[in-house]
């Protein structure tokens, strides 16, 4: 049957939400505890500090994609720097989501088969978790693209839920206002590679957009300034009502925050069951999304007609690892892992690129007979 | 559904792995469902009692029973023992009006690890245990004499089934015997200990807005003192009020009723008290003063060398009751306002009575350490150090302002 | 190919050598955009012809007619072009050349031949037909046929009979407060039905024959101007590629209209509502009516069309949109209440109060089985009583009624066999069910309540997520001729649609058309140049 649809391009909000939805997951709740350990009251600053910093990163990505309009990294990238140097980059990137995609499924299970379960093992679920995934990434990009539209809703409604900290909010938890050490806000930063994920997809999603009224700098900045304020505002009433030494020596601040929180003369109790239950479709969009442009880059790169060949392909390293990663020293040094990796991709390579990219254009500009 | 033109031969290969992953995924699940316990088949814990394990050398009776209870430990010692009030699903009739159907039943276990007790109970019960509708914690004051709070609450703070909000006491006596005791009502015990303690709105002899075992663990991590309510039960007759006092995981003390009403004014949790002051002009007769809406400023200051805290109060209530033989003009102004002069001079003198009974101790319920480094962080730190020795000296300076706003119904 | 009448088939590269199946692909694209766009083209020249056949008139009209019969007709035609129930009769009124224009099924042919035949000619619907084939069909529509010694042609005499039920209330499909007609069997009353509602020349009937042995006659409505180009192309060619022998039940060409044949989810709406109908048709879609069967089908549909009702107009916006949102909350409970409980009592008992879950213990302390095999059959017994209230005779299903109450409700819970919270579950659930406006989509959402209860019996309320999940991209992956069947629910760049999606905004906001139907003309404000 033919396909009518009008339009098969994303609008520049589209686009603006797909980021957003991937920003946040389930892997910012045991990163909450260095976050808290680090920055103490000021998490919130710390948060702050690093979504611009973050939304600078991406800025600098939407600005590398507009060079190359139509195309996505694995075709760029050879032109910039050579085959050779350009297969690592590009494997770095592909590296990037499936990182995410592992973490996110870690975090996830992780947390299921400690407060929900007791003895179904964490293998079961992330078997069904992963299977999920590859059911969504396996649609074409109109149909994951409106499963997204669909999923987002639990993100607002899990934040309302997630407010209900307030009800034990105590402003003494967050004086003094004064640092002790300035040096503990800063050096959460790179933590909050955890806390925003994902917008290296713009490399690969830019080709699937089309322009509109708004800039796309303009919607990813939007969907930063959203998510950015939800940590702050979070982190806030998260070291407001648990303190700080509580909130360091926790291994999940957030879920422990919420097993505060009693409604009287309703009838739901362990408010963190739905907390976790809500988490579910918030990562696993994020999930993928990342698996999604895994797939599409390496379509690209290849030359291949479809992104479905490559979803069987990176199917076993991801299950593997993550079954791998089952004690907190080897899930610390995945975490250290991933942050070095996207901070590396983000501030070091993706600016070199864009300076090869200014600097091409500028050669081609100057002798247009060429 | 792929659109036809892209359907390659790759996609068919993706999706009959992901089929085989399916059928491989059901027949695990089939051969699965390792948490599916259904909720009749579980024995519910309401009420966990901790007491000294010395308490059953009292008889030769109680001494074998305790023998059969607990197990036996290849090292350690057999510190405390863990008595667990269960539900009792299937009800007993009592025969021809005879005692009320028991609701509740208890288990007990002697050792030294709860989390091991815990299982060895598995050995008297029928059904796992369940904790996660845990009402009540009731610790005797035997048991935290022996190591502190911190080695007996450890399991209840690591287990991710428990629940924030449990309740938690210290009796002085025997907590076995209130995890025994039937309620009048017929409700559960580990209920009925729960309802009591959220009663604390209305009742400003006992506290509960922060003394749950979430919060006291809070206060542990952060090295603050605590007060954890207090139950006493004698003869059938299971009472709660005053506080018993923790410094340094310690108990150093008990509050009684007059101290935790001075408490709590200091603290501004008194939500629906009732105060009484002897009347102005007859001092035989009392005035009850009930409260409605309170407006409490606990404020730290430092002037020089010179501390000092003052409490502001501000409360507004009704005339509750006036017990007394003698006829009061209670539409006369002049006379509402002594009695709210009366009513303020009573408050402030209880809070300050609660201040310097907590200095003499050296506890510092409502924090004022993390009071004064929140507000004067800078010169907190010049003394910091000298905390203890300063710390008795503060003083508290209360100014209470009573509004009179309702006399009754009839006068 | 120069071969002979049987086909073979050659490689491409035999013919064209060089070639791959990459530019074909690429070709074949480009093919189709190009079609696509000619599509869009011609669509245009059509408003062009219409805007030049106005130049002439008077203001407000479509044309001006002529003295010449010829030029007169084709500016009718033109203007009715596609109208297939429109009928054409020449003939000859004394010296002069006449011609007559009615629509069957509107117009009282007893006046018409008592009043304007009788005094022109001396027979009505006198047709002269020279295919053998077509002879017969007429025959066996009931018309009748005279043939004359010495002449080759024959006439056909229309004088069919048309036995038919009249035009009765909606079986099932009642609104309290909508107009209560409802289509019959018969092709050219439905026609009617609809045609009175809009006199709109707009409005084309092509009538197609589909069914090699039974013929019969498919009538395809569209507005010409509202609906997508290129989608009425795609129908009526799919409609003409169904071959089957015969077509008695709208359902048989229901099937052929998708390429997801084992979906439980409905993607076409049967209606037995000419206003309905007309709502459809006006909002940019596709109708198919088929003789002989009073379900009309409306295309292109998606999930919220199933979940409006004619109700949602007639009750004020803000009662309406609480009714259609708890619509929503009702599909949501009758697929997953059964396992939100099995989730509840056998996995996570610490998410509800605790004296509701001593409550329940005891509950279910005195019955048997486990929570999953108890909501297995009870759902079964649920089933088995659907379908037996659908095949009782009416004398019998109030008593049905009783019976069923009192097995399933009183007798299940006294045996100790059920608790009475699972019987208050399951009742719920089949009651949440009965709530959709659209019986097949009911029907469809009993499909994956079982599945749901087996997730949650075997991972509890992670099961439930998943499965939700896996519901939730299933039904996003469905389509219906260019339209996601869940995805266009929060489409962000389908906003104007949002006021009668999940909530029904007043009148006054609802001026555009639904912007996923992909209509030419996209507000619904009136045109005061005046149609023709």
């Amino acid at each position: 049957m033919a396909n009518l649809e009008a339009k098969d391009k994303m609008s520049p909000w589209q686009l603006g939400l797909v980021i957003t939805s991937g920003l946040l997951t389930a892997r910012l709740l045991p990163t909450t505890t260095l976050l808290i350990r680090d920055a103490q009251q000021f998490g919130w600053l710390s948060s702050a500090l690093a979504g611009l910093l973050f939304y600078f990163a991406a800025y600098l990505m939407i600005r590398l994609g507009q060079q190359f309009p139509e195309e996505t990294i694995g075709e760029y990238v050879p032109r910039l720097v050579g085959k050779t140097l350009g297969f690592f980059i590009f494997l770095i990137f592909i590296t990037i989501p499936l990182l995410n995609i592992i973490n996110c499924g870690i975090t996830i299970t992780s947390l299921y088969s400690t407060f929900l379960f007791d003895q179904t093992p964490r293998v079961i679920l992330l078997i069904t978790l992963l299977l999920t995934v590859i059911y969504c990434t396996l649609q074409n990009w109109g149909t994951i693209l409106r499963v997204i539209q669909i999923l987002i809703i639990a993100l607002p409604m899990l934040y309302m839920f997630y407010s209900l900290i307030w009800i034990n909010f105590d402003l003494l938890n967050l004086l003094p206002l004064w640092p002790d050490n300035f040096t503990g806000i800063l050096q959460p930063i790179p933590y909050h590679t955890d806390y925003y994920p994902g917008y290296e997809a713009l490399l690969v999603l830019l080709p699937l957009a089309s322009r509109g009224k708004i800039s796309f700098a303009r919607a990813v900045g939007w969907g930063f300034l959203v998510v950015t304020f939800m940590y702050v505002l979070g982190i806030i009433v998260l070291v407001g009502s648990l303190t700080v030494k509580t909130g360091a020596m926790v291994s999940t601040p957030v879920i422990y925050a919420m097993k505060s929180v009693e409604l009287p003369g309703t009838f739901i109790e362990r408010l963190e069951n739905y907390m976790i239950t809500l988490f579910f479709p918030v990562t696993y969009i994020s999930m993928v999304i990342s698996y999604f442009v895994v797939a599409e880059g390496c379509r690209k790169y290849f030359k291949c007609k479809d992104h479905r060949t490559f979803i069987p392909i990176f199917l076993p390293l991801i299950f593997f690892v993550s079954i791998f990663v089952d004690n907190p020293e080897r899930h610390a040094i995945l975490i250290k892992f991933s942050m070095f990796l996207a901070m590396f991709f983000s501030f070091i390579i993706i600016p070199l690129l864009l300076f090869l990219a200014w600097r091409m254009k500028g050669r081609t500009q100057r002798c247009p007979t060429e | 559904m792929p659109d036809r033109i892209s359907n390659g031969n790759a996609a068919n290969i993706a999706l009959k792995i992901i089929a085989a992953g399916i059928g491989l995924c059901v027949f695990l699940l089939t051969t699965g469902c390792w948490d599916s316990k259904e909720i009749q088949d579980r024995n519910f814990v309401l009420v966990a009692a901790i007491d000294d394990a010395d308490i059953v050398n009292k008889s030769e009776a109680d001494k074998q029973k305790a023998v059969t209870q607990t197990f036996v430990q290849k090292q350690g010692t057999k510190e405390y023992m863990l008595s667990l009030q269960l539900l009792n699903l299937a009800k007993t009739e009592g025969k021809g009006g005879g005692p009320q159907a028991q609701r509740t039943f208890v288990f007990s276990n002697i050792g030294k690890s709860l989390f091991e007790m815990n299982r060895d109970i598995l050995g008297q019960s029928s059904k796992s245990l369940y904790w996660e509708h845990l009402s009540a914690i009731v610790i005797s004051e035997a048991a935290i004499k022996k190591q502190g709070l911190l080695p007996i609450i450890d399991f209840l703070r690591r287990d991710p089934e428990m629940r924030w909000r449990t309740k938690i006491f210290i009796t002085p006596g025997e907590a076995r015997a209130i995890a025994q005791y039937i309620p009048p009502n017929g409700e559960a015990g580990g209920r009925y200990l729960d309802g009591m303690l959220k009663n604390h709105k209305k009742n400003i002899h006992t506290a509960g807005a922060k003394t749950d075992i979430g919060f006291i663990s809070q206060a542990i991590d952060n090295d603050a003192d605590y007060a954890i309510p207090r139950l006493d039960y004698t003869d059938n007759v299971l009472k709660l009020g005053g506080l018993a006092l923790f410094k340094n995981n310690t108990l150093v003390g008990y509050a009684d009723e007059y101290i935790t009403q001075g408490i709590r004014y200091i603290y501004g949790t008194e939500r629906s008290a009732i105060i009484s002051a002897k009347c102005p002009e007859h001092p035989d007769d009392e005035i009850v003063f009930e409260l409605f809406k309170n407006d409490t400023k606990f404020i730290p200051h430092i002037e020089g060398d010179n501390i000092y805290f003052t409490l502001d109060i501000t409360m507004r209530g009704n005339i509750g009751e006036i017990n007394g033989i003698a006829k009061h003009d209670i539409n006369d102004l002049a006379f509402l306002h002594r009695v709210e002069q009366a009513i303020a001079q009573t408050v402030s003198q209880n809070a300050r009575d609660a201040w310097e009974f907590q200095q003499q101790l050296g506890i510092d319920i409502p924090n004022t350490k993390a009071r004064l480094k929140g507000a004067h962080p800078f010169k907190w730190k010049s003394f910091e150090d000298r905390w203890d020795e300063i710390y008795p000296t503060i003083p508290l300076i209360v100014s209470v302002n009573v509004n009179i706003q309702g006399i009754g119904e009839h006068d | 190919m120069g071969s002979s009448q049987h086909y073979r088939f050659h490689k491409l590269s035999t013919v064209q050598p060089n070639s791959s199946t990459l530019e074909t692909l690429q070709k074949l694209k480009k093919l189709q955009n190009l079609v696509q766009q000619s599509k869009v083209a011609a669509a245009n020249i059509r408003q062009v012809i219409k805007a030049l056949d106005k130049v002439a008139a008077q203001a407000g009209q479509p044309f001006l007619f002529s003295k010449c019969l010829e030029i007169n007709e084709r500016l009718v035609r033109n203007t009715l072009a596609r109208c297939d129930d429109v009928k054409y009769r020449t003939f000859r009124a004394g010296q002069a050349k006449a011609l007559l224009v009615y629509i069957n099924g509107l117009t009282d042919t007893n006046k018409l031949e008592t009043n304007v035949i009788d005094c022109l000619i001396t027979a009505a619907h006198v047709s002269i037909i020279t295919k053998p084939t077509e002879v017969i069909t007429n025959i066996l529509i009931g018309n009748c046929l005279l043939v004359i010694d010495g002449f080759s042609d024959v006439l056909v005499i229309d004088s069919a009979k048309y036995e038919k039920r009249q035009i009765s209330k909606a079986e099932n499909e009642d609104a309290s407060k909508g107009p209560h007609d409802s289509f019959n069997e018969t092709l050219s009353d439905n026609i009617a039905l609809v045609r009175r509602r809009t006199k709109d020349s707009d409005l084309k009937v092509e009538i197609l024959e589909i069914g090699a042995r039974t013929k019969t006659s498919v009538a395809l409505l569209y507005i010409d101007d509202l609906v997508k180009p290129g989608l009425v192309d795609e129908v009526r060619n799919q409609l003409l590629a169904i071959r089957i022998d015969m077509v008695i039940l709208a359902a048989n060409i229901e099937e052929f209209l998708t390429n997801q044949v084992w979906n439980p989810f409905p993607n076409v709406l049967a209606t037995e509502r000419p206003d309905k109908t007309v709502a459809g048709l006006y909002d940019g879609r596709l109708s198919i009516i088929i003789d002989n069967s009073p379900s009309v089908l409306i295309l292109p549909v998606s999930l919220q069309d199933f979940m409006q009702s004619v109700d949602d107009y007639t009750t004020r916006p803000s009662v309406a949109s609480l009714i259609r949102f708890s619509r929503y909350i009702s599909a949501f409970l009758a697929i997953f209440l059964p396992a939100l409980y099995i989730c509840v009592v056998a996995y996570h008992p610490g998410m509800i109060p605790s004296g509701l879950s001593f409550f329940i213990a005891e509950l279910r302390a005195k019955t048997p089985f486990p929570a999953s095999i108890e909501a297995l059959l009870m759902e079964a017994l649920l089933e088995i009583f659907q379908e037996a209230i659908i095949r009782l005779p009416q004398k019998l299903s109030a008593a049905a009624g009783v019976v069923g109450a009192l097995v399933i409700g009183t007798t299940v819970v006294e045996a100790a066999l059920a608790n009475a919270l699972l019987v208050v579950v399951v009742a719920t659930t089949g009651l949440a069910s009965f709530c959709m406006p659209s019986y097949t989509f009911a029907t469809a959402l009993r499909v994956f309540r079982i599945p749901a209860l087996v997730a949650a019996a075997t991972l509890g309320l992670y099961g439930v997520a998943i499965f939700f999940v896996v519901m939730i991209v299933y039904l996003c992956s469905l389509h219906s001729y260019g339209e996601s069947y869940l995805g266009d629910l929060f489409d962000i760049t389908l906003l104007e649609d949002w006021k009668d999606g999940l909530l029904r905004f007043p009148a006054k906001f609802l001026k555009s058309r639904p912007k996923r139907l992909g209509t030419i003309d996209k507000t619904r404000k009136g045109d005061t140049s005046g149609k023709s």
